[in-house]
């Protein structure tokens, strides 16, 4: 088996020194790589971004991480990218990156993706040209992440996005912000590109499980969701689930 | 205050709250009862939490700021692992 720890929208601040780290300790035991997606920090400020760092530097298992929106926000997102990377975490915009564990491998696909809304109910590149940029912006995203995940010729595959890919799992949200919450765009790109699991964060009032169309396992990993720092997930391969062989079976 | 404008209020304040570096957070929601301004959300810190009582009493000198925001602190799960088929 290949454990993966998920964990979305954890909003470090320059407040959230040792608030993280704690929760951290001893997660070797219980899975092989973490993923993080995105909203690693509050406002996207360097100073966070130093703050994160030192919360994961010490962590034994692979981190590996998308930017969320508010990433974004200051407008230093490559500033932050490199502190958190210096830190020893393999950031991903657009691009995959392959983990030995146990003898397997794992491939994980990561962008931080966009809105636009859901099948029936989404957003067109049609019209102005701030609508046009707005729709763009989550189609090339998506295609970055079809390709990614395509070129992954590894044990199991994971995408790893902050925007929903389906509305399944924002159940519990307005519907009238399903559209600044995700794309249908990721989830198709998913299906097409192929994965054994998505992890998405930024609905922090939605639900853990849903699924693509093509039945791909869904989870929102938003802290929030799950109420800790972070969900274990099984994928098929060989040895044991964890510590423990009582994992839940689910889809 | 009519209500309609206690509407527009609220959206402005939560906005105003998001964009502010002291709280920078974008689930927060917040209704005015008279001359109360309720906060609610989940922030990760106690410093969160604070701030956003401050920065309404900044916009707002004349309210009274019920600040219902919850503060939750990451911890290890305990649960088990789900086994992805």
């Amino acid at each position: 088996m290949i454990r993966v720890a998920a964990v979305a929208d954890i909003h470090v601040g320059t407040d959230s020194p040792g608030t993280l780290k704690p929760a951290l300790v001893g997660i070797e035991d219980k899975a092989d790589v973490l993923l993080i997606a995105g909203d690693l920090t509050r406002v996207g400020a360097p100073d966070e971004a130093k703050v994160l760092a030192d919360e994961l530097r010490d962590t034994v298992v692979p981190i590996i991480a998308v930017l969320g929106n508010h990433d974004h926000h200051a407008g230093r997102d490559r500033e932050v990218t490199s502190i958190i990377t210096d830190a020893g975490v393999t950031m991903l915009e657009g691009n995959a990156t392959v983990v030995p564990v146990n003898g397997s491998r794992l491939g994980v696909a990561g962008v931080k993706g966009f809105g636009g809304g859901f099948a029936g109910a989404c957003a067109t590149a049609f019209g102005e040209p701030e609508m046009k940029v707005f729709v763009e912006h989550t189609r090339r995203t998506a295609d970055q992440l079809e390709r990614a995940l395509a070129s992954l010729e590894t044990d199991a595959r994971v995408a790893l996005v902050h925007y929903a890919p389906v509305p399944d799992t924002l159940e519990g949200e307005r519907l009238e912000i399903y559209p600044f919450l995700g794309s249908y765009l990721l989830g198709e790109a998913i299906d097409r590109g192929g994965a054994d699991l998505a992890v998405h964060g930024h609905a922090h009032a939605g639900t853990e499980k849903g699924a693509t169309e093509a039945g791909v396992p869904v989870r929102n990993v938003a802290m929030p969701v799950i109420g800790d720092a972070y969900r274990v997930y099984c994928l098929a391969g060989t040895g044991e689930c964890a510590d423990t062989d009582q994992a839940v079976a689910s889809r | 205050m009519s209500d309609t404008a206690d509407r527009y209020t609220e959206a402005h304040l939560v906005d105003a709250l998001a964009m502010d570096p002291r709280f920078g957070e974008l689930g927060a929601t917040i209704r005015i009862d008279g001359v109360v301004l309720i906060i609610e959300g989940i922030v990760p810190t106690e410093e969160r939490r604070a701030a956003a009582a401050v920065i309404l009493k900044e916009l707002v000198p004349d309210a009274q700021i019920d600040n219902r925001i919850v503060v939750e602190h990451p911890t290890a799960p305990d649960g088990e692992p789900e086994l992805i088929s």
